[in-house]
């Protein structure tokens, strides 16, 4: 039994070893793919579909004969646009291992047009790293089990050590207290529906503030404050009102009336998995899974840990005389993985924004702007990816002289 | 049943050591997840099923490559080595049955080998989600090719019964399989190539496993002599192996 | 020559012996177009036996069928009334064989190995520990055989010999790598293990004197044939070979020692000439000498090469 999980421990530090070779290896391989397509005037369509590896990227996409409107989706995301173009040069960083691709759609297109995508990566990919290094602590924790005499001792130390690290868990977020806020902002190209029946179209800019101001039992009283700017940066439209959130299911009311569920924060923290009801306005809902674990750059926050909650959705209404669709495919948000709060995300319904007249809001990508709740510390994991360079770079120097010493002493001693 | 097993143990403590296994496996992980999709740059998802096999499975043939002379190695240090250093002569003092210590030492390094194939693969699901169908065929494909070589490799060891003759002979022979289906492709004879090739065997098992009847898309793509080929020439191997063995003097 | 040799072998079957544990019958073995063995026909009795021959005599090969490892070309060899080659399985239940150099697994532990060794044999762990304490291993059991020296390793052989409870020992050259006292202890272990356990064994060897004390049977083989067969005491007279020469890291001290304890001892410059008429009288008193630090680099007797013997006792020069 000692020897199997000794030798599994050493299958797994081999694995470990492995893997943070193989991410050197293609950390310092550029890959490089093309991708040429002819194309037709209004035609929509995908280029470089696949799965992007988390790694920076220089990109070179040639119009010829045309111009187009391009969109970067990554891992479901969309990230940038190119509008009218007839061609671009752009370095970006892809920060998740996902489904990404260019989505084209042909404004101006002559006969034999054709439009051709070159990509490059390049750099380390971080979640390779990491897990290498996760992989490579399992197996050392096992070895050392498998080593230790007092087997017994030691694995209760790792038990009590992996109990005091998980965190109790509370019916209602132990961070809502009075006077707990947080800013969303914003910017984009957005389609705005009011409950009005008004829509309006263009590059707003959308402030979201809440703030607690009471709490009693489960319930709290948030002041919500909504201002909308329009390109030229005139207010559009500002308003401040109160509603009340039942934390344990995180339903709204708003005028003693039900409008719907928020999703401003996720209360228990859901499991990778996990299928969760994402938000509600009054009967319209979105259900989302949780994919995956990934790391957000906040700026002010560093890297976060966030879960990545990402649903499909369509919702048909009619409104006021108005007919509406709502569309959203692999639409992701983000929430901090300490507290679920929401980190960032494209955020089309919501219950907060009914305060504003608001009914739904499309394109709206919001980001965490401030907040004084404590989402924690700089990731760890991207902490260890820096030591576990640093550490790598200092190996890759030392051992030789090591291995040069042991086989000396090797020498003598025979 | 720990007859067996004490066997098996005995067999892994013979011929592996913590190091060995450490640089199996850790080689068998860089070159699957190092290659993985550095040819062709995005690994295409949704650009067809078949597209996206190709593309993990031409990946898998660098650790196919390597198997094999991995696999090479460790037969020849378990069976050529033994008999060359009078080490198996010491166990076959015990009650042991020739055939029984040779089976043991075909089970207990395959079944050493295996996750080493397994574990990278499985890591590549977990990262992208890759289709299970693809990761059965993969996995088969690689069990049935460890096999392959794995008993040719015993095959020569029982034959030269010197550890370096029958490493460069079995690997010299595998490559020569391995290599073989291309060169054959090339001047136009397609059907002994299909046959030979293991590596078309994932596509073939990929869409087998896809169709409702197994054994009729096997059928279909002309690949039953392929499976065949696959299951038989170990079994020829092994049992060849075993003849030898029973009928050899250990002096 | 060979009438007088068939009627030992004969009157000892008929009088003194009444089971054989080993027999051989018209035994030829052809490696290529070498022929080891010749016609060889041996039987060996119930008890501690000697299978005498110089190097290249045959014995190694002797063993090697009898372990089932090497297939006679023709003739027929038994082992506790099994056949060698059809029902070699069932002789290896019953009987333990160190080989010659018998290669052994260094990387692996002491212990482990023995461990291995026992359970393969239908033993158990206590067996493994007492064996250890038999052949004075105890202390090395967490060692890797690797790091053994000659000798340990050589006790090693033996240990794995003991376990599983055997009816049969066969032995090849084991007192090869032991210093004297090392090679008294061992053989003084196969006679205990004969007395107290009833363990019959077989004792391949090209040191005569060795087993002039324990063996109740000697076969002495050359090139590939039975010479001769019988107890030691009547085809070897006693006293044959009563000269020893020593060389040891003091040897005018040590020559002043043996005067001491009765011994004729002559300074013959380079080495020492010993007179003993009992070969083991002599091993256990330098056994004793340790305690003065006079370490003893050789001993080897005078006369006692099988050709020797062979002149003296069989030619009757």
């Amino acid at each position: 039994m000692i020897n199997m999980i000794r030798a599994l421990a050493v299958a797994l530090i081999a694995c470990g070893i492995g893997l943070l070779v193989s991410s050197l290896i293609r950390g310092y391989t550029t890959w490089t793919n093309n991708e040429s397509i002819p194309c037709i005037m209004g035609k929509s369509f995908k280029l470089l579909d696949g799965v992007w590896a988390p790694r920076n990227i220089y990109l070179n996409v040639v119009v010829e004969r045309g111009e187009a409107d391009i969109k970067l989706y990554s891992n479901g995301k969309f990230l940038r646009e190119w509008n009218n173009t007839n061609g671009f040069i752009e370095r970006l960083q892809i920060t998740e291992r996902g489904h990404s691709y260019l989505l084209i759609k042909m404004i101006k297109a002559d006969r034999n047009c054709t439009v051709s995508a070159k990509i490059s990566f390049y750099g380390m990919e971080r979640d390779l790293l990491t897990h290498a290094v996760f992989i490579l602590i399992i197996g050392i924790i096992l070895y050392i089990l498998s080593m230790v005499k007092e087997r017994r001792v030691a694995l209760i130390a790792i038990l009590i050590f992996f109990v005091l690290s998980i965190r109790p868990v509370y019916s209602v977020p132990v961070w809502m207290k009075p006077g707990t806020y947080a800013v969303y902002t914003a910017n984009s190209f957005m389609s705005i529906m009011f409950v009005n029946g008004t829509i309006i179209q263009g590059d707003w800019k959308s402030y979201l503030m809440w703030k607690c101001i009471n709490i009693s039992g489960s319930q709290a009283t948030l002041l919500v404050n909504f201002t909308l700017v329009n390109s030229s940066g005139k207010i559009v439209l500002s308003v401040m009102d109160y509603v009340r959130v039942n934390l344990n299911n995180r339903k709204v009311y708003y005028k003693g009336k039900e409008i719907g569920m928020t999703a401003m924060f996720l209360w228990p923290i859901p499991h990778k998995y996990e299928e969760v009801n994402l938000t509600r306005v009054y009967e319209k809902n979105i259900k989302g899974k949780v994919e995956k674990t990934n790391v957000m750059f906040i700026p002010g926050y560093g890297h976060q840990k966030a879960v990545s909650v990402r649903y499909n959705y369509t919702v048909v209404g009619f409104f006021n005389n108005h007919n509406y669709t709502l569309q959203g495919e692999g639409v992701s948000v983000l929430y901090d993985t300490d507290t679920g709060i929401l980190l960032c995300g494209e955020l089309d319904l919501e219950p907060l924004f009914i305060v504003a007249g608001v009914n739904t809001m499309t394109g709206n990508h919001v980001t965490l702007k401030k907040t004084n709740v404590d989402i924690g510390p700089s990731d760890m994991a991207t902490e260890i990816y820096f030591l576990a360079m640093k550490i790598l770079f200092v190996a890759i120097v030392i051992a030789p002289i090591v291995i040069a010493i042991y086989i000396l002493r090797r020498k003598r001693s025979h | 049943m720990s007859k067996i097993l004490d066997l098996l143990r005995l067999e892994y403590d013979l011929t592996w050591r913590y190091l060995t296994l450490g640089m199996v496996y850790a080689l068998i992980f860089i070159a699957y997840t190092a290659s993985l999709n550095v040819t062709t740059g995005i690994l295409t998802l949704y650009g067809g099923s078949i597209v996206y096999l190709q593309d993990v499975a031409s990946s898998y043939m660098y650790s196919f490559f390597l198997l094999i002379g991995l696999s090479s190695y460790i037969y020849s240090k378990s069976i050529a080595s033994q008999i060359s250093n009078g080490l198996i002569k010491t166990i076959l003092c015990y009650p042991i049955s020739r055939r029984r210590l040779l089976i043991t030492k075909l089970v207990t390094n395959y079944l050493v080998f295996l996750p080493s194939g397994i574990l990278p693969e499985l890591y590549l699901q977990f990262l992208y989600g890759v289709d299970m169908k693809v990761f059965i065929a993969l996995i088969l494909v690689f069990a049935v090719k460890l096999l392959f070589s794995s008993t040719l490799a015993i095959l020569f060891s029982v034959i030269l019964r010197e550890p370096l003759m029958s490493l460069i002979g079995s690997m010299l022979t595998l490559y020569t399989f391995e290599i073989a289906p291309g060169f054959l492709w090339s001047i136009h004879a397609e059907k002994i190539a299909k046959m030979l090739s293991l590596n078309y065997l994932i596509v073939v098992l990929y869409r087998a496993l896809s169709s409702p009847n197994f054994l009729k898309t096997i059928m279909e793509l002309d690949a039953l002599a392929t499976v065949l080929f696959s299951i038989v020439f170990p079994c020829i191997f092994f049992l060849s192996s075993l003849f030898l063995f029973e009928k050899m003097d250990l002096d | 020559m060979s009438v007088k040799l068939d009627l030992i072998y004969i009157l000892d079957i008929f009088f003194i012996i009444s089971v054989f544990v080993i027999e051989t019958e018209g035994l030829v073995k052809f490696f290529g177009h070498i022929k080891a063995l010749d016609d060889l026909s041996i039987h060996v009795p119930e008890g501690i036996s000697g299978l005498i021959g110089p190097n290249g005599a045959g014995k190694t090969t002797t063993i090697n069928i009898l372990a089932g490892l090497v297939k006679p070309t023709s003739g027929k060899a038994r082992v506790l009334g099994l056949d060698v080659w059809s029902e070699s399985l069932g002789i290896r239940r019953k009987t333990r064989f160190m080989l010659e150099g018998q290669a052994l697994p260094k990387s692996v532990r002491v212990f482990t190995f023995l461990n291995h060794v026992a359970k393969l044999c239908g033993s158990d762990r206590e067996e493994v520990l007492k064996v250890l304490g038999i052949v004075g291993l105890k202390d090395f059991v967490d060692r890797r055989i690797e790091s053994l020296s000659a000798g340990m390793m050589q006790r090693l052989r033996l240990a794995q010999a003991l376990l599983g409870s055997p009816e049969l020992i066969i032995l090849d050259e084991p007192t090869a790598n032991l210093d004297p006292i090392g090679r008294v202890e061992i053989l003084e272990l196969i006679a205990k293990m004969n007395k107290e356990y009833g363990i019959n064994f077989l004792v391949s060897t090209h040191i005569l004197p060795e087993l002039e004390e324990i063996a109740g049977w000697v076969s002495i083989i050359d090139k590939g044939k039975a010479v001769i067969e019988g107890k030691p005491g009547e085809i070897i007279p006693r006293g044959l070979y009563n000269e020893y020469r020593i060389i040891s890291s003091n040897n005018k001290r040590l020559m002043m020692l043996l005067r001491e304890r009765g011994f004729e001892v002559e300074d013959k410059g380079g080495y020492l000439l010993v007179k003993s008429d009992i070969h083991w009288r002599l091993y256990r008193v330098l056994g004793e000498l340790e305690e003065y630090r006079i370490y003893v680099y050789k001993i080897e007797a005078v006369g006692t090469s099988l050709e020797e013997v062979f002149r003296k006792v069989i030619v009757g020069e």
